[in-house]
């Protein structure tokens, strides 16, 4: 990939946990800058050109040993602001001369065209399940245990070809669980099983009062940090396991929607909890209309 | 020197003499003051405080004395009026430092500001708009660590800078006020106070000093509480009593009869105010003057009334129960046929009794909150769920309309008028029940819920800063695992990841004990990338 380095901005992007990052850390070197600029919210703009601007205003010191650019290396640039992207664009091609960049994404669709163009875009794939496995025994070998193949395949299998998550989860087994047994369950995060049980809740029962017992739920959640995006996706997950054909679109339906509104809205609570309203009022509508065709 | 000679000079009277009238006369009058004011608690014993707090702030200021370079700055937080800046006063009186004060001065031409002045070399402050609030600010913190009051030079021990109010500037620009308080590190020799009153909504202390900063320079910040809240009521009723008691006692010597009115039922309405006050020092000697002035002619038994309720929340949730309780007129005529076709005519409703404008202007309250406390509170008045959806969807519409910010708030009176008409309307009941049962009203989870969540999620940002992950992953994946990882320990760092990443506790015993620290992962990405450490170390300076 180095090569690229001499004429252009590179754009990887892969689904999450690929291994882009790490490849890009395999080639790293001193000269270059990592940041993550979505972290600074709706600052990011000025981040990205203050970035930039200071790293390519500097010359490097002694060119004969460098090279005669520095290299900026932009994580989660899709989650930047479209403000924020526009700004990179300017930057990016002023300081041409002086800075590379090499941005990092999970997804190209929430880039600009723009940017796009200007990048020779990478994509890293995912790990497939046999790379996990591999990977998750060439761990435990160096760390001293027998991984059984069960196991891993199992653990590869829940990790979504994610290998950071696979990773987690192989030492959490190992502390709740070692030596391995091959049947072992493999560890999921609390939230998880926190959230299979408030879709439970939601299908057993579709009052306001059950609403109200869900939304302590939520809240519980929230408390502890979990992102309302992904309590949305999860949720959804489990409530179209309970739907048929027709109603499964239905419901996808009315999660995108008030996800979108969510992204509009600032009080996230209002638009999970106005999605799950609207569920348990079409589940309810769906139960009952099953209940009278058996009649 | 005046530019305009004054056309006020039978009413222009100068500080000095507003002063001495009222020394000579204050044996005269009884309550020309608030008793807040005339009556500040003199000694350490008065401080309607916790001694464990006391002697916190007490060897804060024994240890910063000792040590030069660290611990130079305290950090007091706390709800108002819990005895905050009366412990600095006190203290610093009781071990007689002297103390200086900035006060935020927003005319240039400012008596308080030159009496505060009056050792430095008169720049010209009077008629020089130049200086910024915040040169001035810099300017009095390190003169007055460097120098003493010049009246008291010679009889007070050391010095003591204490900041009440921070400029505006600052508010805005924290970076720069950071930048200020390691210059005062660096070159200062007088411990530095800050106090700082936390209420609902302010994070002043979050932006002002996040907790990197406080780690950095070595701030000790002590919060105090309102006892009320924390279980130990009765210590503080004590504590206030006393407070309230000394405060009572000076003004009756002076004259005023009020307690041989209200004789055996002292103890009782000292227990009601300090219960009412909820914890607010200040506020109940405000309502100890109110109710002095009004008892002389009121049985003991009104005295309730007085005791000002401060919550101003009643006023909110009588708003509240207008909207939910959602009266209608009872239909008299039936002459709405024609109004609606067929096909709505589900959505016809009998008209309003109250306009639900009306009801929002008179709640007193913005238009995001009013919708968090319906929101909290409608769930038990919906019976059917589709209606609640459609209700909620409202809400829903009301929240996207007021993130559209604008100053002017234009939008506010939509965002109102749209949620409570849709809940309103939702809102059915049926005729033939008998009317609705009381129903408490609370306050919404959700401030508590949010305020908690940003805190933890700013915390393990901080705390996992060197990871190479965004926020969701951390906050969804990483931390979930390493909390169900890392052992059992009385490490702080690592209670806080339990606290994060485990819903349930786990269970204490565990059999196998964890061998190595540093788990499985890291060690893996760390063999992977060595040079990781190398961004990181970029990433600082940048």
């Amino acid at each position: 990939m180095i090569f690229t380095y001499s004429e252009l901005n590179i754009l990887c992007c892969g689904d999450t946990p690929s291994k882009k990052k790490l490849e890009i850390f395999t080639i790293a070197s001193n000269y270059h800058i990592m940041v993550n600029p979505s972290d600074a919210n709706f600052y990011d703009r000025c981040v990205i050109q203050e970035i930039i601007k200071t790293a390519a205003s500097a010359q490097q010191l002694d060119p004969s040993g460098q090279r005669e650019f520095k290299v900026v290396v932009l994580t989660e640039v899709d989650k930047l602001t479209k403000d924020a992207q526009h700004a990179l664009r300017r930057t990016m091609e002023k300081h041409i001369g002086t800075c590379r960049l090499i941005l990092i994404a999970n997804s190209t669709s929430k880039i600009i065209p723009a940017i796009l163009s200007r990048c020779l875009g990478v994509r890293v794939p995912a790990p497939t399940e046999k790379e996990i496995i591999s990977i998750l025994q060439t761990v435990s070998k160096k760390e001293g245990l027998s991984l059984p193949l069960p196991l891993a395949e199992n653990i590869a299998k829940k990790s979504n070809r994610n290998l950071r998550r696979a990773l987690l989860s192989l030492e959490a087994c190992k502390t709740q669980q070692y030596p391995f047994s091959p049947t072992q369950e493999v560890v999921a995060p609390d939230w998880e099983v926190f959230l299979r049980k408030t879709a439970t809740a939601i299908v057993q029962e579709q009052s306001p009062n059950s609403l109200f017992k869900v939304r302590e739920m939520i809240y519980e959640l929230l408390i502890h940090c979990i992102p309302p995006e992904v309590i949305f996706k999860g949720l959804l997950k489990e409530l179209v396991k309970n739907c048929d054909g027709s109603l499964k679109c239905e419901v996808t339906k009315m999660a995108a929607y008030h996800e979108h509104r969510m992204q509009l809205g600032s009080k996230a609570i209002y638009h999970v909890e106005a999605f799950i309203a609207a569920f348990m009022s079409v589940y309810k509508r769906f139960m009952e209309e099953s209940m009278s065709d058996i009649f | 020197m005046a530019w305009v000679s004054s056309t006020f000079n039978d009413v222009n009277i100068s500080v000095k003499d507003r002063k001495r009238s009222k020394t000579t006369q204050a044996s005269k009058r009884v309550c020309i003051n608030p008793w807040v004011d005339e009556f500040p608690p003199l000694t350490l014993d008065d401080v309607a405080i916790h001694k464990k707090k006391l002697q916190e702030v007490q060897n804060w200021l024994i240890e910063s004395n000792l040590r030069s370079k660290e611990k130079r700055i305290l950090l007091l937080t706390g709800p108002p009026g819990s005895s905050k800046s009366a412990v600095i006063h006190a203290i610093a009186r009781d071990q007689n430092i002297s103390l200086r004060e900035w006060v935020n001065n927003y005319s240039s031409n400012n008596d308080y500001f030159k009496e505060n002045y009056n050792d430095l070399p008169f720049r010209g402050y009077e008629t020089d708009f130049t200086y910024s609030q915040a040169e001035r600010f810099s300017d009095f913190v390190f003169r007055s660590s460097k120098y003493k009051d010049l009246s008291k030079a010679l009889n007070t021990s050391s010095n003591l800078v204490l900041i009440e109010e921070i400029p505006n500037v600052y508010v805005l620009n924290p970076l720069e006020f950071h930048r200020l308080l390691r210059k005062y590190l660096i070159c200062c020799t007088c411990p530095l106070v800050f106090i700082i009153s936390e209420t609902k909504n302010n994070n002043l202390v979050k932006s002002l000093f996040p907790i990197e900063l406080q780690e950095e320079l070595h701030i000790t910040n002590i919060s105090f509480q309102i006892y009320i809240i924390l279980t130990l009521i009765q210590y503080q009723l004590v504590f206030l009593q006393n407070a309230i008691n000394r405060i009572l006692n000076l003004t009756s010597n002076s004259n005023s009869p009020i307690f041989d009115s209200v004789g055996t039922t002292k103890k009782q309405f000292l227990q009601m105010i300090a219960e009412k006050s909820g914890g607010d020092v200040r506020s109940e000697e405000a309502d100890g003057a109110t109710k002095a002035k009004k008892d002389l002619k009121r049985k003991a038994k009104s005295v309730e009334d007085f005791i000002g309720c401060k919550d101003s929340s009643l006023i909110l949730f009588r708003a509240l129960g207008k909207v939910l309780y959602c009266k209608r007129e009872k239909c008299v005529e039936k002459n709405t046929n024609n109004l609606l076709p067929p096909h709505l005519k589900n959505q016809e409703r009998d008209s309003l009794l109250e306009n639900p404008e009306d009801v929002f202007e008179r709640s007193d309250s913005t238009a995001a909150s009013f919708n968090l406390f319906l929101h909290q509170n409608c769930c038990p008045f919906f019976t059917d769920i589709n209606d609640f959806s459609a209700a909620i969807n409202y809400l829903g519409d009301g929240d996207i309309f007021n993130a559209y910010w604008d100053p002017t708030h234009s939008l506010e009176n939509y965002v109102s008028s749209v949620s409570i008409r849709g809940m309103m309307h939702n809102i059915k009941r049926d005729k033939t029940t008998t009317p609705q049962t009381f129903r408490s009203l609370t306050r919404p989870d959700l401030l508590n819920v949010v305020k908690v969540s940003n805190e933890r999620l700013q915390k393990m940002k901080h705390l996992n800063k060197y990871l190479p992950i965004g926020t969701e992953e951390l906050t969804s994946m990483y931390i979930p695992f390493i909390s169900k990882i890392i052992s059992n320990s009385n490490n702080e760092v690592d209670k806080f990841t339990k606290e994060v990443g485990l819903i349930y506790p786990a269970p204490l015993n565990r059999i196998s004990s964890q061998t190595s620290n540093t788990s499985l992962t890291e060690s893996f990405f760390e063999a992977l990338n060595e040079d990781e450490e190398e961004f990181h170390i970029e990433e600082i300076e940048d």
